[in-house]
């Protein structure tokens, strides 16, 4: 009885919008425009939800683009910065001018990679590289391990017979070709200068990291 | 006629259920997104204090003999004479710093008696039952005076509440 009730009022009420709507354009709706009620009700109550829906996404899409992202980015550049001086700035533990400092050997291991700063000990290449590996390694176990690359520029362009421009690299090499730029923290690049004899030469050298 | 009248009145009920649940769903995420704001922020604050304590640390003439050197001899000498209260009036209250230098296995504190064959050094004291500790760690570099040599180094700065 309550839903034939109900049903009653259903009919009077779209029967009555109807009318409204045949006085406005006077046309008065078909049966057929009658039947399609309920349909038309069904599609705005869709649209209604999608709406909805919309407002809600949107609303997330727009904090999550405002939202302030952890100040990581200060820290970690200073990090950075701090990691490759401090590795530069290291003594060897060798007396040779040459070898003297961490930044000395990769001067030597870039102009004289067959230098060798005492007797008996790798050259200058190696020594290098052993040297950063170990200081690296020394630095990973107190903090946290990482994937680094140093690598070594001159101040002016040379380039080999292929055209690559002539760079050391010391470290994970295949960080440099790693597509994941967002993952890779680069330092600032830090120039060395050194005179030899009348001549004065300068490396540039910089430090990537990335997470292992 | 009847079916019509209930899946109509369904209808209304899955719409009104809808909405609320909608509403209900945004007032849970708009609280959540705030608690996840007021988190990083906090986050954010002991960042800037843990980097603000540790670039004083590395710049000041008082531990340094240049930028991020710190000299083993000026450390120690601070350890056994400095009062923590006078460097708290600079960079306010709980905070600690360890300074080691990588060049010796382990840990050995530096007093006066374990001078130079030492390598770690505490300012401000390192407080058991601090709570909320966060810290972090820089590269540094520790300069010994009695062999003349530079040697790799972390500080690590702490704060706690």
């Amino acid at each position: 009885m309550k839903s034939q009730c109900i049903n009653d009022c259903c009919d009077r009420r779209s029967y009555s919008a109807g009318s409204r709507k045949a006085t406005s354009f006077s046309n008065p709706p078909s049966i057929k425009q009658l039947e399609n009620r309920p349909n038309l009700k069904a599609q705005s109550s869709m649209l209604l939800i999608i709406i909805v829906i919309m407002i809600f996404v949107g609303m997330v899409v727009f904090l999550l683009g405002i939202a302030s992202t952890v100040g990581g980015n200060e820290f970690t550049g200073l990090y950075v910065n701090n990691l490759l001086l401090s590795v530069m700035r290291t003594d060897t533990g060798y007396t040779d001018s040459k070898c003297k400092l961490v930044s000395d050997l990769v001067f030597c291991a870039y102009f004289t990679p067959e230098w060798q700063c005492a007797q008996g000990v790798p050259n200058c290449l190696e020594l290098a590289n052993n040297t950063i590996t170990r200081y690296m390694t020394i630095f990973g176990n107190q903090t946290k391990s990482m994937k680094y690359l140093f690598t070594v520029t001159p101040a002016f362009v040379a380039r080999d017979v292929s055209g690559e421009p002539i760079s050391l690299d010391m470290g994970d090499k295949a960080l440099k070709k790693s597509k994941a730029e967002s993952l890779k923290i680069y330092s600032h690049p830090l120039v060395i200068s050194k005179t030899v004899g009348s001549n004065q030469y300068t490396l540039k050298i910089q430090l990537i990291v990335s997470k292992k | 006629m009847a079916y019509k009248g209930q899946s109509e009145i369904m209808e209304y009920i899955l719409m009104v259920v809808f909405i609320v649940a909608a509403i209900i769903g945004i007032i849970i995420f708009l609280t959540w997104w705030n608690l996840q704001q007021f988190q990083m922020d906090a986050f954010k604050n002991r960042q800037d204090r843990i980097i603000g304590i540790g670039q004083y640390m590395m710049g000041d003439y008082m531990f340094t003999n240049g930028d991020s050197v710190f000299d083993d001899a000026k450390l120690t000498a601070i350890n056994a004479s400095m009062n923590c209260d006078d460097l708290q009036k600079i960079l306010g209250t709980n905070w600690y710093v360890k300074i080691k230098a990588l060049d010796m296995e382990g840990e050995k504190p530096c007093r006066w008696n374990d001078y130079p064959n030492c390598n770690v050094w505490s300012i401000c004291g390192y407080k058991e039952n601090a709570k909320d500790r966060f810290g972090q760690n820089f590269p540094v570099n520790v300069y010994r005076k009695v062999s003349d040599k530079t040697a790799l180094g972390v500080l690590y700065v702490e704060v706690y509440s």
